[in-house]
This record gives C-alpha cells, sequence and structure tokens, in this order.
C-alpha cells in the first residue's frame, strides 16, 4: 500500500513527471501501473493466505454448520481494495494524456470490482481513447470484465471497438470475442459462417502475437499434434529463466504436462 | 495428481525418462513456494505471466488442464491425456521398446 500511494503522489508533482522524462524510457504511467498490479497481487496473497489459514482454524470448525456465522466470521478477513486502486489508477490518469492515460483507464476497468465505476471508466474510453494501442489489455480480458459490466453493454462495446478502433491487435480481440459468442452449440449457420469469417479475419490482424497462435491452434493440434507425429518443439525457459528446449530430451521417453498449482 | 507424477519420476530416476512441465501458473512466487512443499522436482517451462494464456499453450491449442502427451525416444508423440496408472503403463511400454 505505501508504495502505490507514494508513486501515486509523486506522479501527481509535475517535477516527477520531468525527471522521469529526462532520466527514463519508462513512463510514469507505465510505472504507477506496476506499482498498482504489485500492491494487488500482493493484497491478494495475502488475502488468500488468511482464508486459508482461518479455514483451517478451531474457530471456523465450529462456525461450519452456522451459515450466518460462517459468513460472519469470513468477513473478518480483508479483501483486497481492487476498486480502491482501481481509483487510483484513474487519478493517476488524470494526470497525465495519450496513450498514458489510455493505459490506467483500462487497468482501472479490468481490475475495478464496482459496476458504476466500470462503466463510466469504460464510457470514458469509448468516448476518448478508442484508437489508443493500450485498449488490447481491455480487449484482451473482455469476457473477464463482462461479468460485472454485462453482456449486452460488452457486445456494444466490442461492436464500437470493431467500427472505430485501428489498432490490428486490439480489433482482433474484439473479434475473437464477437466470434466466441456467436459460436455457440446451437448457433444457426450463418451465425457459424459470421464467427469463422471474424477469426479468419482476426488471425490476420493478429498475426504474431499470442492470439494469432490460438485461432491457428485447432490447425495447429490436427497438423503436428496427432499421435504418431513428431512433436513440436518447444523452446523457452524453466522458472528460474534457464533456457531450454523439448528437443534436449531426445533420447528419453517424454512426458509433457501442461500443468499449474492455480 | 502431484503425488503420483512425483512417485513416476522418483521410481524412473535412473531410466531414460523426463517428465517435463508446461507450467502455467500467473506467479512464479506461487510455484516456488508450492513446488517446495508438494515436492516436485521435474522440470517445467515457464508459460509466461498470462498464465493459461501464455504462448505455448496457446500454440498447443490446451483448453484442458492438465493435458498430457507422451512421447517416445525418437520425439514421437505416442500417447494423450494419459492421466494415473494410464501415464505409468504409457511410459513403461515405451522404456520397454527403447530396450528391445
Amino acid at each position: 500500500m505505501k508504495m502505490s500511494l507514494l508513486i501515486a503522489a509523486t506522479l501527481l508533482s509535475p517535477a516527477f513527471s520531468m525527471a522521469q522524462e529526462a532520466s527514463e524510457q519508462r513512463s510514469p504511467a507505465s510505472i504507477v501501473r506496476a506499482e498498482l498490479t504489485a500492491e494487488l497481487q500482493k493484497q491478494t496473497t495475502a488475502y488468500r493466505a488468511a482464508s486459508a489459514k482461518l479455514r483451517a482454524s478451531d474457530a471456523y470448525e465450529q462456525a461450519k454448520s452456522n451459515r450466518k456465522a460462517l459468513t460472519d466470521l469470513m468477513k473478518t478477513v480483508v479483501r483486497p481494495d481492487a476498486t480502491g486502486l482501481a481509483r487510483k489508477a484513474i487519478a493517476a490518469a488524470d494526470k497525465c494524456t495519450g496513450d498514458d492515460r489510455a493505459s490506467l483507464l483500462c487497468w482501472a476497468a479490468i481490475n475495478a470490482r464496482n459496476v458504476k465505476l466500470i462503466r463510466d471508466v469504460v464510457a470514458r474510453i469509448e468516448r476518448d481513447h478508442i484508437k489508443s494501442p493500450a485498449l488490447v489489455e481491455l480487449m484482451e480480458e473482455a469476457m473477464a470484465v463482462s461479468r460485472l459490466f454485462g453482456r449486452d453493454r460488452t457486445a456494444a462495446l466490442l461492436q464500437k471497438v470493431v467500427a472505430n478502433a485501428t489498432h490490428p491487435e486490439t480489433r482482433a480481440w474484439a473479434m475473437y470475442w464477437q466470434a466466441k459468442s456467436l459460436d455457440r452449440k446451437r448457433a444457426s449457420d450463418a451465425d457459424k459462417a459470421m464467427a469463422a469469417k471474424l477469426r479468419a479475419e482476426a488471425e490476420k490482424l493478429a498475426a504474431g502475437t499470442a492470439l494469432a497462435d490460438m485461432l491457428v491452434a485447432p490447425r495447429f493440434k490436427d497438423e503436428h499434434l496427432q499421435i504418431g507425429m513428431v512433436a513440436p518443439d518447444i523452446v523457452g525457459e524453466d522458472i528460474d529463466g534457464v533456457k531450454f528446449k523439448l528437443s534436449d530430451y531426445r533420447g528419453k521417453v517424454v512426458v509433457i504436462d501442461f500443468w499449474g498449482f492455480w | 495428481m502431484i503425488p503420483h507424477e512425483r512417485s513416476l519420476v522418483a521410481r524412473l530416476k535412473n531410466q531414460p525418462f523426463a517428465l517435463i512441465g508446461i507450467n502455467s501458473d500467473h506467479e512464479k512466487a506461487v510455484y516456488r513456494t508450492k513446488a517446495k512443499e508438494m515436492g516436485v522436482t521435474w522440470r517445467s517451462f515457464w508459460n509466461g505471466p498470462k498464465g493459461t494464456g501464455g504462448p505455448i499453450s496457446s500454440k498447443w491449442g490446451v483448453t484442458g488442464w492438465p493435458t498430457i502427451y507422451v512421447l517416445d525416444d525418437k520425439g514421437v508423440i505416442r500417447f494423450t491425456d494419459v492421466r494415473g496408472e494410464k501415464m505409468d503403463e504409457a511410459v513403461d511400454k515405451l522404456l520397454a521398446e527403447m530396450s528391445k
């Protein structure tokens, strides 16, 4: 908390932004974002740990059979103040302009847990920043955001982005989600055809990004990941940042396991 | 899940075998704490800060977790989605093929 308050406060002073411009290529906005993200992560981790501790406690065992007692007990755990941090992002956004502002507003829209605040911020983004490349993040998270923002509002936002945005990957994400919502189990043939068209267009717009890989994946699986095919190489880093390749293990039987602790 | 894989790795530690994870946690810190706690001894690629939306799983079109591929010593995909005992059976079969 202290850190992000400090950074948010410093950003408000004009001397800070000048000093930043002179010495750093990273914009003050990106520093604030990183601080806010770290703070939210810290609070979330603390919240998870506190909940786990509570669930292992005697008090929890005792309250288990009584719903109200349980609710009251869980309320004693401090939740991450995502909306408070989103407000800080907005305050910082007001002190800068252009893509920096758009980027901070998007952070607020993605992380806030207050419906009205999300609606206000998204309205501002639609009005002033529809062409900003910073919108890509909001578009990537569009489905997560829609849970609070609402399905119809999200659909309208996607439509506006497709119609008016100029940043290719941003438009591609909007099309991707549009295709997803069209392509349901009992979709009409017309809807399915439209979804395919949107995906093809998104694939072109997003060339070279993870989104394009996701769109290509069904074909990639057919062409490279079937039983009897030599597995494509994976080149990457381990958790400690040491580079290695799947093909380093040629000559051994290998189990590839896509997993996580979550 | 992890206890099973841990015992598989332990059982085959002197064999030409490797379990390679594609770890898709958002935070390396989560991985580090939990890996220690649960005794994860095998190596994982890190799928990046986007977690399950990371580059490796996106490319491989992974939509379910865990997703498993078993490769023979020539790198050929021989089994998919084998878990528990079936994973052991698949690996043992491929190891037996090698020693023929």
